[in-house]
């Protein structure tokens, strides 16, 4: 009986590639022979090479599904520009504001 | 030049033990981190990271095994300023109770990063030696990507929240960017339907500034390596445009004449 490997997971894949130079310098050069080479599937590889939007999904997938990594699911946070300390309550977090433009910024 | 690698800060005291380091994994850590932030991480006895994506957080805690997240502070419904306030105390209380530490942003830890500076400020202030490391921000990343030199012409750069409320005064033979616009108006830091309402009226805006014909350029850096950026064209007279990308930023500049 004869088994068929999984791929490697993306996350590794980029993971490997923070430490070792001469495959981030390929993939940059080829990225698809380059994948593919390391074992990537036809799904995987269109996902990196669709742009960090998709990339980031099929992360959020990969992870979700593992148990150990699944904390690491997050969103990126944007900045909120802060008011002086003073301020009474506001800014709360992952609520849409109701009208126009936030609050003034104090730092950029 | 050999660079002096110690903490320094206003009140540094050779007897205390405790130091801090803040550094950035770049946009794409892969490619961005830099081997002073790398070695600052590896040499710390507590390393506090907040990371925008998950191979970010893969290799900070690969490089120090005691590595925390501090994403727990952030909470819904909770305020922006008191989550902002608990990372920094969580930064600077492993600072003076003597411990080597090494906190760590996405991008550059000073660049719309209020709390790097901000535990800088305090762990000096307590008397901790502590320095910013810089490192590679979307802004440098639009540089390349966009082919836009800041010393040819000028560059004026706003967070898109703020630009839109203040709308200050700007010279329009000089480049701008407006970061953050795929999340304008939004106090809570998520993005809702109505930006695309907002964006519309930015663009209007800056159509009055610039006239309708210019044309301008949304852009989002690449996080990862082989991934390609982002880069949109959009009419600053376009009635109903798509809303930006959450992660986007919007450059306006005039044609060459």
């Amino acid at each position: 009986m004869t088994t068929v490997a999984d791929p490697p997971r993306i996350s590794d894949y980029l993971l490997r590639l923070t430490d070792d130079p001469t495959l981030l310098a390929e993939q940059q050069r080829n990225p698809r022979a380059t994948m593919a080479e390391a074992g990537l599937d036809e799904a995987q590889i269109e996902a990196v090479l669709a742009g960090s939007t998709r990339l980031r999904e099929a992360l959020d997938d990969e992870l979700d599904r593992d148990p150990v990594r699944r904390r690491l699911v997050i969103r990126p946070r944007m900045t909120l520009m802060t008011d002086p300390p003073d301020d009474p309550d506001d800014e709360p977090d992952d609520e849409p504001d109701e009208g126009g433009p936030g609050p003034s910024t104090d730092r950029a | 030049m050999v660079r002096d690698r110690r903490p320094i800060g206003p009140n540094s005291k050779t007897e205390q033990t405790g130091s801090l380091d803040v550094v950035g994994t770049g946009i794409d850590v892969a490619a961005h981190l830099t081997p002073e932030a790398r070695a600052a991480i590896e040499e710390a006895d507590a390393v506090l990271y907040l990371a925008a994506d998950p191979v970010a957080a893969l290799k900070i805690e690969s490089l120090n095994a005691g590595a925390r997240s501090l994403d727990g502070f952030y909470a819904p419904r909770k305020s922006r300023r008191e989550t902002y306030e608990e990372v920094v105390d969580a930064i600077v209380g492993e600072a003076t109770a003597g411990r080597r530490v090494c906190a760590v942003f996405y991008g550059h830890p000073g660049v719309f990063a209020y709390p790097g500076h901000e535990a800088v400020q305090r762990a000096r202030a307590a008397g901790v030696p502590a320095r910013m490391l810089p490192a590679l921000s979307s802004l440098d990343c639009l540089f390349a990507d966009l082919a836009l030199d800041p010393g040819v012409g000028g560059l004026q750069c706003y967070e898109a929240t703020d630009f839109l409320q203040r709308r200050p005064p700007i010279d329009l033979d000089a480049a701008l960017v407006l970061l953050q616009v795929g999340m304008l108006g939004e106090r809570g830091g998520a993005e809702s339907p109505q930006v695309r309402d907002r964006f519309a009226e930015l663009l209007a805006h800056l159509r009055d500034l610039y006239g309708s014909s210019t044309e301008a350029v949304l852009y989002e850096a690449s996080a990862y390596p082989g991934s390609p950026p982002v880069i949109e064209k959009v009419r600053l007279d376009a009635a109903a445009p798509d809303a930006p990308g959450v992660m986007a930023t919007l450059l306006v500049r005039r044609p060459a004449a």
